[in-house]
């Protein structure tokens, strides 16, 4: 078996962050390696971690989630962004970051197996 | 679960791809006219009346086609007969879909019933919005959505009292947080937690039997978040467009200056718990 694909968590909120956390640890195959709680520190946090899976909120202060997912893209072509955010049902922003690049959109509040099923398919 | 939109539903069934979805949703965008669109096209109104009618439109919480009658730019006539012409061309996503070759009739009739079974859990509850109260079907989700998310996100059982309208100073018990919207729609959503419910809250969403201030703080900001992002979504299916700002806290009480606010308590088996909406 490979070593485990690296998820990078984006969310201002701890309480989205912990939730995943929770969630993701219990899936074999995934690790957490780290919390970004903005979208520039997610483009820092991606340099510097090289994740194989990004968890990204839209609605950010200091940078949002279709921004920084932007950064992300210019920096690495074939990085794996999925957007998890309270506008994951807004058909415009759907649209909009799928435009940008992400490869699904999860709408708040989600499921675990949404989230299962969404990583094991990228 | 969350509403959604009928694309993301595909796209997370696996019927259709990502790039399918933009694909159909660009070629639907192309071929579907505002009415609007049909009133300059047909040379009843100039482009200026239609910002104008749509910025009534925005403050008012009408249709394109009462706004316009309201102004004195169209007819109810006119209005009616571009309301059919732009029904009769309506291309919606699963026709997209079809006419791109993404996926068959069959598949899309298919999904779009379990969609619809799906979102049933979300459609608006009857409540109560006093008469003074502007855009009251969208207030009204504001309450509605609160009941609804609290116990699927935070596990509260919760009831809605009956609303009231406050001016002045807002009392704001609680661990408190604020949303604003922009764009189409202006207001902010306060929502206040006794800090027992908010226990409540975590122990559901994090079994944290222990929670920090601070991570009970963020458990209300979240939820906050997350009924605003669902309201925009609710906005956006009768498309309407607005942005969220992030969740803030505040204080003890909000001093409303000139504005007013919509304020319903949330009764719960816990205590109660208020909602409130700036207007």
């Amino acid at each position: 078996m490979g070593s485990p694909k690296k998820v990078l968590l984006v969310d201002d909120s701890i309480t989205t962050a912990k939730q995943l956390e929770q969630i993701i640890s219990g899936f074999s195959g995934f690790q957490v390696v780290g919390h970004a709680k903005n979208g520039a520190e997610a483009v820092k946090l991606y340099k510097t971690l090289t994740p194989d899976v990004v968890c990204m909120d839209i609605v950010m202060p200091l940078m949002d989630g279709l921004q920084a997912t932007r950064a992300i893209l210019q920096f690495d072509q074939n990085a794996k962004v999925v957007m998890i955010s309270s506008l994951g049902g807004v058909g415009d922003k759907v649209v909009e970051a799928l435009k940008v690049g992400a490869k699904n959109v999860i709408a708040k509040p989600f499921e675990p197996e949404k989230i299962r099923s969404t990583l094991e398919t990228l | 679960m969350a509403i959604q939109f009928f694309g993301q539903y595909l796209l997370s069934k696996g019927i259709i791809t990502a790039k399918q979805l933009v694909d159909a949703v660009e070629y639907q965008e192309s071929h579907n006219l505002k009415v609007g669109d049909y009133a300059v096209q047909k040379g009843w109104i100039p482009a200026e009346g239609v910002r104008k009618i749509t910025h009534l439109q925005q403050t008012k919480d009408v249709k394109f086609g009462e706004a316009a009658v309201e102004l004195g730019l169209l007819t109810k006539k006119q209005v009616e007969e571009l309301l059919t012409a732009q029904k009769n061309d309506h291309l919606y996503l699963g026709d997209a879909l079809v006419h791109k070759g993404y996926a068959s009739k069959e598949a899309i009739d298919k999904a779009l019933a379990g969609f619809k079974e799906e979102q049933k859990a979300f459609a608006p509850g009857k409540i109560d919005i006093p008469s003074e109260v502007p855009l009251p079907k969208l207030n009204a989700a504001f309450f509605d959505l609160t009941q609804k998310l609290l116990l699927r996100m935070g596990g509260v059982e919760a009831k809605l009292g009956a609303g009231k309208v406050v001016s002045g100073k807002l009392p704001t018990p609680g661990i408190v947080a604020q949303v604003g919207f922009s764009g189409g729609f202006h207001t902010n959503y306060i929502v206040c937690v006794p800090d027992g419910i908010a226990r409540k809250m975590a122990k559901h969403m994090l079994d944290l039997k222990n929670p920090s201030a601070e991570e009970l703080d963020d458990v209300v900001k979240e939820f906050a978040n997350v009924v605003c992002g669902n309201i925009l979504a609710r906005l956006a299916q009768e498309g309407k467009q607005a942005e969220i700002a992030p969740p803030e806290r505040l204080g003890a009480s909000t001093d409303l200056g000139r504005d007013k606010a919509l304020v319903f308590p949330v009764v719960t088996p816990d205590g109660e718990l208020h909602v409130a909406v700036i207007f």
